[in-house]
Formats: structure tokens, C-alpha cells, sequence
């Protein structure tokens, strides 16, 4: 299962979890307690009342008994309001502190979204993660809105309905406690089996729903290559993995279950059989009898609540071991705020393998940015430039070396600094659920509408933009209207001319558009740049001729480096590649 | 996502119920299985009912007629054995029919996907279909367990009525009428938490949808360092689901409260009632240790009726959204019953650009979008839809079209899992065509062949190493190089007519002279169109058809003094 977090992280998560929220929780506590006292009057009146009936049958009965019925039922509905007041405030506060709970793991869990290495996300997929988003949040809301409340009142009133049988009969609520030794070895023993198979189901159906969220990206290939079977199969295959995953969860609970369910009904039929024999033998009356008798009936009912949401919790712990697994272990090492006046970017003997079974991409490079300086990075297809690109820009981190901004490492930078210093633009595109000025707010959060207006102008978008039916609240992304991706790679440039940062890196960032619209955006482009350092790869060479620096990437070596008219000179790799280019 | 997908769906029949239709074909498929599954509950909830029937008449019967307390006792553990035993089954058939709608779902919806083609793309987000095949058919699974639930405790009900009827009607009756009663009390506090449930879930979708959206567009995020204004704006939506959240948990607290209540009061007063006729004579006191009995049971059918009512609407929500993802009609559906002509010349309805068969022309436009409108037209995705030979392909059955006419996206994806059965698109490609296939897009080198070897032509014979697993969209491989696997497997289509859309626009100048000289030979004599401002491959083609102000026909060299013409070639 990928990144899924140990049993012992989830438990330390859900303890720091509580204590934030401590005050909250003793309160709750506290009441729940109450409440389940006030719930002990009821079966004592009653079994009061069963008395007085008890000893007028036999004959016994004080004069007044109607006076002192009726004396035991006002105490009874004055027990009872009591008891309501308190439930009611019991549970609304368990439930308050549910929806307190929950919304600080949803928080923790996007932040570790936004912080997690984007290789962990490549590995994980799109599909498993969304299933995490909806599924797993879904089932760990339940378990924090329903089995927690519901395990907490019915463990504190089974205890007080315990206590306060002890104190009605010691002897016959001692013959109860036989079956605790019995149901908590078994419900240890599940809890040490169930969780990890259980784990095993959810990522199971998270694979199902993979397939299917993988196969309605393609939809286009399925149609194109007719290929409706092949991913039907596929889905097929996954759905009898599934079933066999379900099927080894019920064999864990056919043992475990009806154990634990006849443990929970078992303090009837003990109380039953003793009692009877002991009010026989004249050790306790019939009024004890009947109270604990009445008190074992509830037990048993709250015994079942309380495996039950035992169980609701413990799959909830494992979808909550799924959010937890995406968020960063210890602390992060991005500590440092601070930068000297005039950083400039530095690569000093970079690797990089995406991991450590593939082979290296890059082997070892070095590379200093000038402030201020342009830098073409060129190659061919699968050198390593995207690769090196991401570096540069601190996405990834180096295998082995360094990528250093003003000397500090870009990975123990400040994400939020980092970003006010380097940016990275790809052809890969995505327009975010929102209004278009959200998309471009993205960038600069505090940016004016004429701000915006004047990004969008200045990458050539202030058109289609002005044609946009709500202007800049027209909502985008989702299936609403989605963008031509010319105009979501336009997009993508509008908010780096927002952002405006020293460093930027671009990856093909205007091969979707026309090689027209592409000359425009650059040279609109190239008057905001200006003064600013720009990494840039190209494959459209006349591009790289205009540069500083170009940098020319051969097989994850640095093979050539310098200006155009150099390297022409050179006749090396460069002159080839254009060559090659211009014939 | 938030709104309901099918405003985009104008096309609705207006007599249509789709709750009705979704929750019969989620529902009724599996009827024997909920039946199954209510007659269980009946048997676990009624037997609970017993359990005080037993007690009372074993306390009434060994106390004060002194009998023997044996039986009782063996009938008790049998009743808890039975209790225990139908209540695994329950749980077994209700997790089994939980998946069976889940895997329903999953199988109509890849179904629709491979119906809709494409244009499901343009109609859902990847979120939203995520969310219809978890949440939406998990949702199912929780209303089969409310509908077991809420048979069984019915069930139980009545035989806790029938029992106490026996013993006394009086109280039989206050119980039957007692409990709906309370129920009724409880409508308004009902009603106002439904209302409250309905606002909690709208918001959780928003924060859901927030969420999703966050994880599609990560990688875009992170070049741009938008995670703070993200999580500024989830932290938002997460506040609002809290306010919702509480606003709900106030309601469920009212009725926990009224939950020990009004059970409460009839209680004391069946209690009260029954002590005084037990006074009388009229009643046995074992009896009134049961009635306690019977009503802490008879709580559950209360709890699941306020559980079953969330449940009931949370399904009808999850319907109209499965729904309207099962309802949605491809737009364009070729579906005639002409036979596609032997000879493969297309034309364009809309521009009137034709393709001369059996030869590789170019399409060069001033818009590259309007070039893939062209070629969607021409491959039959889009209306109207291009004519082969004098046939229109909408008269022609969507399988010949797909199988003659292949069209190779500029975003066409690469699936997860093993390169080689992708390659091997229909199962019955050897070796060497795939190696051909990956030679002609000099892809070669992905796939073991040393870079010193890459002009070599015809390539070196070694061992490749096809058999490369892929991540999902083909993550992990550079923009050219995957770019370079979908040719390959657009090749191997081996269809009559192939278009290519933009197919070397991630790849360096060398290489793309090396794939249009191998290209240019590998489809010698079918037709093959590409859309392209790559002066490499318009220098190998037979024909360009400039789309300018107009439509122009020549050749790459005669075209190349014309300025609008250069204006949308890469220079």
C-alpha cells in the first residue's frame, strides 16, 4: 500500500489531534459521564418500584403503597429530565468537538497535499489520490461524527452501569465480569488482524476506482484504439481482487464477530441464572434481582454499541492512515527565510534518478545563472532538460548535489520564499476550479482587477478574455467551459507576469501555441522578463539564438555551454543541432 | 463538484425520474440479496426482543413458582446464539451487497465512458466522475443497510407489541400507538435536521470538489507557488463546512436528547401503569422487568428512522448525479449502415479541404485549433462529420470508422501498466512490428537502444526492453518522449488513414527530421494527414494544404515564399 502511515503514527496523530482540542475533550468527558449517572436512576426506581410490587404480592405491602408508587415515578420523570438535559448537552458536545476535529485533519491533510515531493504524487496517481480526497475523508468523517461520540457514551455508561450494579449487588454483578477477560482478548486479537486487511479492501477499491478514473482521462484512446474491452477487463480484473480482499475480511470477523456479540449478551443470561439461585438461597431480594437484571439488559445494549463503533473507528483509523500517509514525516527542513541581497542560482554536481530502481537522468551537472541572464537550455528529446528544469525551479531535489540560491539550498528554503524567487511554467496546463481572477490570484494574491487586466494583455489573452461573459468572475475549470489549452497555457503566463519573479524557468511553456501566437507571447513576454534571470527550454532553436547562454544537454551531461556564435564557432553538438534545424 | 453536472445536459426528457430510474437499477438488481438481508435483521432484532421475554418469564417462573430456572436458561443462551449468528449473516450480506453497488456503478460508468468517448471529458471533471463512483455508489450501500435496519426493528416492533398484547392489551396498545406517536413528535426537529444535512453536504461537496481540484492541478501549483492562496481558499470552504457541520449537530443533539425522552415518559408511564394493575393482580411483577426490556429496544426502530431519513436523501442526491452521468447521450454517434469504401479519400463538409488517397499530406493553419477541428471532422468526432470517398462517415458504423480512420490527439494518453501490451494495440502485433512502429518515431532509445545508435537505419537487432511499466499518463517520462510512444502506437493502428495532430511539437529538430524521413517511408502509399508548422515534415510530404483566408494546395517548397504561409511555419 503506498503511503499509508503506521498504526503507532496514526495513534500519535489522533493523541496530538485530542490534545488540541483538550479543554473540549475533558467537557465532553465530563458530561458524558454525567449523563450516563443520570441514565443509572431509571432501572434503580424501577427495580424500587418492582419491590414494592414484589412484597405486596407477598403479602408484606406498607399501608401507603400507592402514595409511595407515585412518589418513585415523580422521582422516575424527575431522573428523566435530568437525564435529557445532560444527553443533550453531552452529545452536542461530542459532536461539536467531532466537526473541530475533522476540520483541522481536512486542513492538515491539504497542506500535506501542497507540501508533499511531487514524485510521491506521480507514484501515488491521480485516481488513488482523489479516492482519498472523497472516499476516505467521507469514512473518517463518519467514524468522528458517528462511532466516536457513540463509542464514547456507551463505554462511559456501560462503566457507570457497572459501577452502580456493584453497588446494588456486588455478588451477582460479580458473575458478569467473567465474560470481560473473554471479549477483550478477542477484540484484541481482531483489532491486531482486521485493521491490515481492512487497509487492503480500501486500497483495493481505491485501484477500482482508479481504473475507472484513468479510463474516463483516456476516453479518447479507448474510442480511438477500440480498445472498450481491454479496459473493461482491466476493471474486471480489479474487481475480483476486490471481492477476495472482502472475502478475507469476512473470515476475520465470521471468527471474531459473533464472539464478541455473544460476550455482549452473555451478562443477561449469568445475571439470570445467579440471581435466581442467590435470591433462593435468601442473599440478595428480588428488588436486587430485578434492578441489575434491568441494568445487564441495557449493558448488553451498550456493549453492542461500543464493538460496533469500535469497529466503525478502526476503518476509519485505516482511511485516516491514508490521509495521514500523504502528510510530511518530522519536521520540515525548509527553515530558512532569509536570502542575501542578490541571489543568483547555483547547480553544482547534480543527479537525479526518480528512483533509486531506474537508471540515472542526470549525471553530474554543473551550472552557474548570472543575475539578470538569459539561458536557453537545449538537447535532445529525453536528455534531461525537463528533468534539470525542475531542479533549477526546486520542485524535485537533486539525488546527489546541490542546487544552491544565494548559497542556501533550494530544499531547506521556505516553499512561500522559494516561490517569490523561482518559478516554474510547463506546457502542462491546469485551470483551477474557480473565477478567472482566482486563477490568476493564484500568483499574486493581492493583485488589483487592473493588475490582473494588464497580465492578461501583456501574454496576448485580453481578448478571449474580454469575451469571457462575466469578466473576470466568469467561473473556469471543472466541466463549466473548459479553456482551449492555447488559452490555459496564456493563462499559465498571465500569472507569472503576476507573480513577477527574479528567477523564472520556462518548459516549453508556448509549444501549444500557434508559431505566431507563440512569437507574440514571446516578445511580449521578453519586455516583461527584462532584467530578470530566465532559464528557458527550447526546441525551436531561433529561440535559443536570442539567449545569453545556451546550455546544451546531451544524454544528462552538460556537453557544451556558451553563446550562440561560440558555439557555432565550436562546431559541436549545438552546430549539429542546428544544423539539423535549419536544413 | 458542487453543482449537478447536468445543467450541461439540455436534452432531458421532461417525463424522466431519475432518482426513480437509478435507485430501481441499483436497488432492484439486488433485490433477493436486500430481501435476504431484512429477513436476517428480522431474525437479529426480533430474537433480540426474546431476550427480556425470557428474563421476565424466567424471573416470574423461578421465583415465584419456584420451577426450575435450567430451561430458561439453555433457551436464553440458544436465542443468543441465534441473535449472534444473524447478525454475522446480516453484516456479511449487507457488505457484499455494498460492493455489488459499488462495482455496479463502476461498470455502468466505465460503460458510459466508453460509449461517450471523448466527450466526457468535456462534460465531467475527472473529480466529479471520482466522486460518482465512491461517495454517490457508497451512498447505496449505506441506504441497503437503512433499509435492513429499518425492516428488522419494524419487525421487532410488532413482535414486542404481540408479546406485551399478550400480557396485557392495554399496554400492548399505549406501546403501538405510544412509539409512532413519538415519531410524529419528532417530524419538526426532523425536518429542520435535514434541512441542515442537505446545507452540511453541499458545502462538504464544495470542499470535496476544492480538494479534488488540488491534486489534478499539484504539479501546476507547485512551479507557481499558489499553495498558500490554495489553502487560504480551502481553509475557507473548511470553515464553512464547520459552521454547517455544527449547525447539524445542534439538531442531532435535540433529538439524542429527545431520544432518552420520549422513550422515557412512556416507559415511566407503562411502568406506572403496570405496577398498579400488578398491585391489583391483574399483572405479573416479572412482567415489568420485560416491558423495561422491550422499550430499550424499541428505541433502535427511532434511531434508525432519524438514520434512515439522512439516508434516504443522501441516496436521492447520489441518483440524479449518477444519473446524470448515465443519462448523458454521445452527441456525435456515427451509427449508419453503409460500408466504408475501399479507397480512402476524405473531405471536410465544413472547409472542403480534401486528403488525396494513398498520400501523405500536410495541414498547415494559422490556427492550430481550427487544424484539429479539421481533423476531428475528418476522423468523424465531430459534426459534421467528414465524407470517405463520397460517404459521409455519420452513414458509415462507428467500428469501421474507428478501424480505418485512426486520429492521433495531441493529448492522447498513455495508459499505467505494461508499454509493449500498448503498443500491441489489438493483440496481434509481433515483435517486430512494434519494434518498426518504435524505430519510425525514434523512440528506440526509450526502450534500450544506446544514443550513439540513434541515426542507425534500419535500427541495430538487440534485445529492447518493450516491457516498460508506465505510471498513469506515462508520468515520469519527458513531454518528447512520451510524445514519441503515442506515434509508435499510433502506427501500429495500421489504420487506412491516419491522422496526426501535432506529433513531433515536443521533439528537438533532429529528431523530428528523423522521425518525418522514417514516417514519410513507413506509410508509404496510405493515406496519412498531420497537422503540423514542423518545417521537417512538410519538407517530406507529397502535398500541403495551406487553410489560410482560404484553402491553398502545393508543395512545401513552392508555398514557403508566402508570407501568411510563413507566418505559420516554425522558421
Amino acid at each position: 500500500m503506498k503511503a499509508t502511515a503506521e498504526p503507532s503514527r496514526v495513534r500519535t496523530y489522533a493523541y496530538a489531534l485530542l490534545r488540541g482540542e483538550s479543554r473540549f475533550v475533558v467537557a465532553a468527558a465530563a458530561l458524558n459521564i454525567a449523563a450516563a449517572l443520570a441514565a443509572l436512576g431509571m432501572p434503580s426506581v424501577l427495580g424500587g418500584i418492582t419491590e414494592l410490587i414484589a412484597a405486596e404480592v407477598q403479602g408484606q405491602g406498607s399501608p401507603d403503597l400507592l402514595r409511595q408508587l407515585n412518589l418513585r415515578a415523580l422521582a422516575g420523570g424527575v431522573i428523566l429530565i435530568a437525564q435529557t438535559l445532560l444527553a443533550w448537552w453531552a452529545s452536542r458536545c461530542v459532536l461539536l468537538l467531532g466537526e473541530r476535529l475533522l476540520r483541522r485533519l481536512r486542513e492538515d491533510f491539504l497542506d500535506g497535499l501542497l507540501t508533499m515531493p511531487p514524485a510521491t504524487v506521480e507514484d501515488i496517481g491521480t485516481g488513488d489520490l482523489l479516492s482519498r480526497v472523497t472516499g476516505d475523508s467521507d469514512q473518517v468523517g463518519r467514524a468522528f461524527l458517528q462511532a466516536f461520540p457513540s463509542l464514547f457514551v456507551n463505554a462511559t455508561t456501560a462503566m457507570v452501569l457497572l459501577i452502580g450494579s456493584c453497588s446494588v449487588s456486588p455478588v451477582l454483578t460479580s458473575t458478569v465480569l467473567v465474560v470481560f477477560p473473554v471479549l477483550i482478548t478477542s477484540l484484541r486479537w481482531y483489532l491486531a488482524r482486521y485493521p491490515k486487511s481492512f487497509g487492503v479492501l480500501m486500497a483495493r477499491l481505491a485501484a477500482m476506482n482508479a481504473v475507472v478514473a484513468e479510463s474516463a482521462d483516456g476516453a479518447r484512446t479507448i474510442d480511438a484504439f477500440r480498445w472498450q474491452d481491454r479496459r473493461v477487463n482491466t476493471l474486471e480484473e480489479e474487481v475480483t481482487c476486490t471481492r477476495s480482499a472482502l472475502r478475507r475480511t469476512m473470515l476475520l470477523r465470521g471468527v471474531l464477530f459473533p464472539t464478541l456479540d455473544f460476550c455482549s449478551l452473555l451478562p443477561t443470561l449469568t445475571t439470570l441464572v445467579f440471581g435466581v439461585i442467590l435470591v433462593r438461597q435468601g442473599r440478595i431480594d428480588i428488588g436486587a434481582l430485578t434492578t441489575v437484571a434491568l441494568l445487564m439488559q441495557t449493558l448488553s445494549s451498550h456493549l453492542i454499541s461500543v464493538v460496533d463503533s469500535i469497529d466503525q473507528l478502526q476503518m476509519g483509523s485505516a482511511s485516516l492512515a491514508r490521509l495521514i500517509g500523504i502528510m510530511p514525516t518530522g519536521e520540515s527542513k525548509r527553515t530558512i527565510r532569509h536570502l542575501p541581497a542578490e541571489p543568483f542560482l547555483e547547480a553544482s554536481g547534480v543527479r537525479y534518478s526518480y528512483d533509486s530502481a531506474l537508471p540515472e537522468v542526470l549525471h553530474g551537472i554543473d551550472l552557474e545563472l548570472r543575475p539578470g541572464e538569459h539561458l536557453a537550455l537545449v538537447g535532445p528529446t529525453g536528455a534531461g532538460k525537463t528533468t534539470l528544469a525542475r531542479l533549477l525551479a526546486g520542485i524535485d531535489v537533486a539525488t546527489a548535489g546541490s542546487v544552491t540560491l544565494g548559497g542556501v539550498p533550494l530544499s531547506e528554503l521556505d516553499l512561500p520564499v522559494l516561490r517569490r524567487q523561482v518559478l516554474l511554467i510547463t506546457q502542462e496546463s491546469h485551470v483551477f476550479v474557480g473565477s478567472l481572477a482566482d486563477n490568476l490570484r493564484i500568483a499574486a494574491p493581492s493583485a488589483t482587477d487592473a493588475e490582473l487586466a494588464a497580465a492578461l494583455a501583456a501574454v496576448g489573452a485580453a481578448d478571449w478574455a474580454a469575451q469571457l461573459p462575466n469578466g473576470f468572475e466568469t467561473r473556469l475549470g471543472g466541466h463549466r467551459s473548459p479553456l482551449a489549452p492555447e488559452h490555459a497555457q496564456q493563462l499559465a503566463l498571465a500569472r507569472v507576469v503576476l507573480a513577477a519573479p527574479r528567477i523564472l524557468v520556462l518548459d516549453e511553456a508556448t509549444s501549444m501555441l500557434s508559431p505566431a501566437a507563440a512569437r507574440g507571447t514571446e516578445q511580449t513576454l521578453a519586455r516583461f522578463l527584462a532584467g530578470r534571470t530566465v532559464v528557458s527550454v527550447v526546441h525551436h532553436l531561433n529561440a535559443a539564438r536570442e539567449a545569453d547562454r545556451i546550455a546544451v544537454l546531451v544524454n544528462g551531461r552538460l556537453a557544451e555551454i556558451g553563446t550562440h556564435s561560440r558555439l557555432m564557432a565550436q562546431q559541436g553538438e549545438y552546430f549539429r543541432l542546428w544544423s539539423a534545424w535549419r536544413a | 463538484m458542487a453543482a449537478t453536472p447536468s445543467a450541461s445536459l439540455p436534452e432531458f426528457h421532461p417525463d424522466h425520474r431519475p432518482t426513480r430510474e437509478v435507485f430501481g437499477w441499483l436497488l432492484g438488481g439486488q433485490r433477493l440479496r436486500i430481501t435476504l438481508l431484512v429477513l436476517l435483521y428480522c431474525c437479529f432484532f426480533g430474537f433480540q426482543i426474546l431476550v427480556p421475554y425470557l428474563v421476565g418469564r424466567a424471573v416470574q417462573d423461578g421465583i415465584e413458582n419456584g420451577g426450575g430456572i435450567a430451561r430458561w436458561a439453555l433457551l436464553l443462551a440458544g436465542v443468543i446464539a441465534v441473535v449472534t449468528v444473524s447478525g454475522y449473516a446480516a453484516w456479511a450480506v449487507l457488505e457484499m451487497a455494498r460492493l455489488d453497488g459499488i462495482v455496479r456503478t463502476e461498470r455502468a460508468v466505465l460503460q458510459q465512458i466508453n460509449r461517450l468517448g471523448g466527450e466526457i471529458g468535456h462534460r465531467f471533471s475527472a473529480g466529479d466522475i471520482v466522486s460518482i463512483t465512491s461517495s454517490d455508489a457508497a451512498s447505496f450501500g449505506t441506504l441497503i443497510a437503512t433499509i435492513g435496519h429499518v425492516g428488522g426493528s419494524l419487525f421487532s416492533f410488532f413482535l414486542a407489541v404481540a408479546l406485551l398484547a399478550a400480557q396485557s392489551v392495554d399496554l400492548a396498545l399505549a406501546v403501538l400507538f405510544g412509539i409512532p406517536f413519538m415519531l410524529l413528535c419528532l417530524r419538526p426537529t426532523f425536518t429542520s435536521l435535514e434541512t441542515r444535512n442537505a446545507a452540511q453536504r453541499s458545502k462538504l461537496a464544495t470542499v470535496n470538489s476544492l480538494a479534488g481540484d488540488t491534486a489534478i492541478g499539484l504539479r501546476v501549483l507547485r512551479g507557481l507557488g499558489g499553495e498558500d492562496y490554495f489553502a487560504n481558499r480551502y481553509q475557507t470552504a473548511c470553515h464553512n463546512l464547520q459552521r454547517a457541520g455544527e449547525a447539524t449537530a445542534r439538531s442531532r443533539a435535540v433529538l439524542e436528547g429527545a431520544q432518552v425522552l420520549l422513550p422515557g415518559i412512556l416507559l415511566l408511564a407503562v411502568v406506572w401503569w403496570g405496577a398498579r394493575k400488578a398491585v391489583a393482580g391483574q399483572l405479573a411483577p416479572g412482567a415489568v422487568v420485560a416491558f423495561y426490556g422491550y422499550l430499550t429496544l424499541l428505541v433502535r426502530p427511532l434511531r434508525f428512522t432519524i438514520l434512515g431519513i439522512s439516508a434516504v436523501a443522501r441516496a436521492r442526491v447520489a441518483a440524479r448525479r449518477i444519473h446524470s452521468l448515465l443519462a448523458a447521450q454521445p452527441s456525435v454517434r456515427p451509427a449508419g449502415t453503409e460500408t466504408f469504401p475501399q479507397e480512402v479519400e476524405l473531405r471536410d463538409p465544413e472547409t472542403g479541404i480534401s486528403i488525396s488517397a494513398g498520400r501523405f499530406t500536410a495541414l498547415v493553419d494559422e490556427s492550430p485549433t481550427r487544424a484539429t477541428a479539421v481533423l476531428e471532422r475528418l476522423a468523424g468526432y465531430a459534426e459534421p462529420t467528414g465524407e470517405v470517398t463520397g460517404v459521409p462517415l455519420s452513414d458509415v458504423p462507428i467500428e469501421q470508422v474507428r478501424a480505418r480512420i485512426h486520429m492521433l490527439h495531441h493529448d492522447a494518453h498513455l495508459f499505467s501498466g505494461d508499454l509493449h501490451d500498448q503498443l500491441n494495440v489489438d493483440g496481434e502485433r509481433s515483435r517486430d512490428d512494434i519494434i518498426r512502429a518504435l524505430h519510425t518515431a525514434a523512440a528506440l532509445d526509450i526502450v534500450g537502444l544506446d544514443p550513439a545508435d540513434v541515426e542507425l537505419d534500419p535500427p541495430r537487432d538487440q534485445p529492447y526492453a518493450t516491457h516498460l511499466a508506465l505510471r498513469e499518463r506515462g508520468r515520469g517520462l519527458s513531454g518528447g518522449q512520451l510524445q514519441r510512444l503515442v506515434l509508435a502506437r499510433a502506427l501500429l493502428a495500421e489504420s487506412d488513414a491516419l491522422l496526426l495532430d501535432r506529433p513531433t511539437s515536443a521533439v528537438d529538430a533532429r529528431t523530428e527530421r528523423r522521425i518525418a524521413a522514417r514516417l514519410a517511408r513507413h506509410r508509404a502509399g496510405r493515406t496519412t494527414v498531420v497537422a503540423t508548422s514542423s518545417p521537417h515534415l512538410l519538407a517530406v510530404v507529397d502535398e500541403v494544404v495551406f487553410h489560410g483566408k482560404q484553402v491553398w494546395r502545393g508543395t512545401h517548397a513552392e508555398f514557403r515564399k508566402h508570407p501568411a504561409y510563413r507566418r505559420s511555419v516554425r522558421q
